[in-house]
């Protein structure tokens, strides 16, 4: 296994970091202190998304064998126990590693549950997609209500969905004008929401959120022939202001997602104006050592404001 | 590149995740500077998809021009790439590697064909000669896991299973030792990790059941190995071993699929939760202190966002209309 405790210490002989905290450094490089705390949490996440998934296909498969009221009782039930656990958790003065997951599974028990009451009863009748924006308001309520950042991108999903956008790459081929325009509706939503926002450990989760379904509509729109030129424009634009605001805030993954749509929306617009299999690998060739490029200059760009 | 040079990127880049000051960074990384090019994992990658989406554009027009395009493909990228990193220094960009690698494969693929599943191993070559070129442990471990592959293609189930496992073995008693390149030690954790998962893969409902007692005594000797060593990759390789010797046996549990997932996922939150118990408090070898992780928060914020509910089928009439479908918690329902 590899050890760096060397460096470690001579970077901390050079006054470069304290010298206790170069001690802490040098006994975890000899794993005299090992935190595994991620594969913990990594873990118990994997735990919850399981649990959630059986869920899932318990509601879908079981029906006539349990019945819709014992389905329904039983997974608000442990719903409501996931959040009764975490309200009583939330007034101890020490906090446990793992209740943002029993909470986290709380809120998606309790988006099956409501997702399955509103199919089975029925109780929305034609305006069933409200359940969404039901569902939007509680995780959202509970997200600052616990301080839950995983809640609240829950919520932004559940708005989403209530908006009608679907979280896959066929959209690109299947959607409509008004797939894109709901994109950009739900995203200016969420800009409000975030302007209205004083929790500022959600600011970043809001802001990937806008800047995503922005630039997702953009590409919507790019991807049908009608609409692409102001699609290409529409995330060349969104893709700019979010480069720029990656800059600012010195957020790498802003400037790199930003510039992976913005080369996607250029490639899929000027590959339908070319003709000819030579002349699109050809323009491929060269677009992509272009992007590539241009990606190194970004980059070092970043870096250098970052230093 | 140096293993020095390599062991001070290691230190820049673990340097991001170390509680001090902003200023104490930059200075660390001042003075770890060195001459080589690199990037974090997430732009390694999106320099390689780029790459790699251009040296094949840059096969198909050799295709179309009637052109040798193996070996056209081939000089040109590994001459680019070794140019690249001998006058540019680029070192850990994604771009060589993608390079290195995407040139060997165009000149295997230009090769003539004839289904044959040796051509695996001609892959698994290219990817150990890649990945020791740009020592890059994730196209180094592609080198067994097409081996793997290329025995699975063959039938050879039960030498395909052996061989994940093997490896995996070899790979555990290698981290043993100290090494002094990062590369190395890394090349080493990927095919702890990920060989035992190619070879469940590629022999899973062909070998006896039986053969989950291999992984088991696996996971039994990786946790030994993780708990004497402080090792987290191997303690985590043990969970991986673990994991295939349950779906392996899948079959002896007889209760539907969503209570087998119910029941995995209660087993995992209540391991996490033990753990998390049994550790706090402890400020000496494995602790659970809480470390920031750029990645495990991700995938929590984000991650799970995947497992919020869907709307399948709203294609026209949103907010309002449709109807048929539901979704959440990981599941899309259709009546």
């Amino acid at each position: 296994m590899l050890s760096l405790e060397p460096e470690v210490l001579q970077i901390g002989r050079e006054g470069l970091i304290g010298e206790d905290t170069a001690g802490l450094l040098a006994a975890q490089e000899r794993r005299e202190i090992v935190s595994i705390y991620p594969e913990v949490r990594t873990l118990a996440w994997l735990g919850v998304m399981l649990i959630a998934g059986g869920v899932g296909v318990i509601v879908s498969k079981n029906l006539e064998r349990i019945g819709p009221v014992v389905i329904a009782s039983a997974i608000g039930v442990a719903s409501l126990a996931c959040y009764g656990y975490c309200v009583r958790r939330r007034a101890s003065a020490i906090p446990h590693s793992l209740d943002d997951y029993v909470l986290l599974l709380g809120a998606l028990l309790l988006s099956a549950d409501l997702g399955y009451i509103e199919h089975q009863f029925d109780v929305l009748g034609s305006e069933w997609p409200a359940h969404f924006l039901v569902l939007a308001i509680v995780h959202g309520a509970t997200a600052y209500f616990f301080g839950s950042a995983a809640l609240l991108s829950l919520s932004i999903a559940a708005l989403a969905s209530w908006f009608g956008i679907e979280r896959n790459v066929e959209t690109f081929f299947t959607d409509s004008l008004s797939t894109a325009l709901r994109a950009f509706a739900c995203a200016g939503v969420v800009a409000l929401w975030r302007a209205a926002n004083r929790r500022a450990a959600f600011e970043l989760v809001f802001d990937h959120f806008i800047a995503n379904l922005a630039m997702w509509g953009g590409l919507i729109l790019t991807f049908r022939r009608e609409t692409q030129e102001i699609g290409a424009l529409v995330v060349l634009v969104f893709a700019a202001l979010a480069i720029a605001y990656g800059f600012r805030k010195r957020e790498q993954a802003f400037v790199i997602y930003a510039y992976v749509y913005a080369v996607a929306a250029v490639e899929v617009l000027a590959i339908s104006h070319l003709h000819g299999e030579t002349v699109v690998l050809t323009y491929l060739v060269v677009s992509l050592i272009a992007a590539i490029a241009g990606l190194f200059a970004f980059h070092a760009r970043f870096r250098r404001s970052a230093a | 590149m140096t293993a020095g040079e390599e062991r001070a990127i290691e230190l820049a880049s673990r340097a991001g995740g170390w509680n001090i000051t902003p200023e104490q960074k930059r200075a660390v990384r001042a003075r770890l500077d060195v001459a080589w090019l690199w990037n974090g994992p997430l732009l390694a990658a999106v320099f390689f998809v780029l790459t790699a989406l251009a040296v094949a554009a840059l096969f198909f027009l050799c295709e179309e021009l009637h052109l040798p395009k193996g070996w056209i493909t081939a000089i040109l990228c590994v001459a680019i790439a070794e140019l690249l990193i001998r006058r540019f220094h680029f070192g850990g960009t994604g771009v060589e590697s993608a390079l290195w690698l995407g040139g060997l494969f165009a000149w295997i693929f230009a090769l003539p064909s004839e289904g044959k599943p040796e051509g695996l191993l001609l892959l698994a070559a290219a990817c150990a000669i890649a990945g020791a070129r740009v020592r890059n442990p994730l196209i180094g471990a592609g080198g067994p896991i097409l081996v793997i592959a290329y025995l699975a293609a063959r039938e050879w189930w039960i030498a395909a299973l052996i061989a994940g496992i093997a490896i995996a073995a070899a790979s555990l008693f290698a981290r043993a030792r100290g090494w002094e390149r990062p590369s190395t030690d890394n090349l080493f954790a990927a095919l702890l990790v990920i060989c035992p998962i190619a070879g469940a893969v590629a022999s899973i409902g062909e070998t006896s059941l039986l053969w989950a007692f291999a992984y088991v005594a696996l996971a039994i000797v990786e946790l030994a190995f993780a708990i004497r060593l402080r090792d987290r990759i191997s303690l985590v390789a043990a969970a991986v071993s673990s994991a295939i010797a349950l779906i392996v046996l899948r079959d002896l549990f007889r209760f539907a699929l969503e209570w087998r997932l119910i029941a995995a996922g209660t087993l995992m939150f209540a391991i996490s939760v033990a753990v998390a118990r049994a550790l706090r408090g402890r400020t000496r070898g494995f602790v659970v202190t809480p470390v920031k992780n750029a990645y495990e928060e991700a995938l929590r914020v984000f991650g799970s966002a995947a497992f919020a509910p869907k709307n399948s089928s709203a294609q026209s009439s949103q907010p309002v209309g449709g109807g048929g479908n539901f979704g959440g918690a990981g599941a899309t329902g259709t009546f």
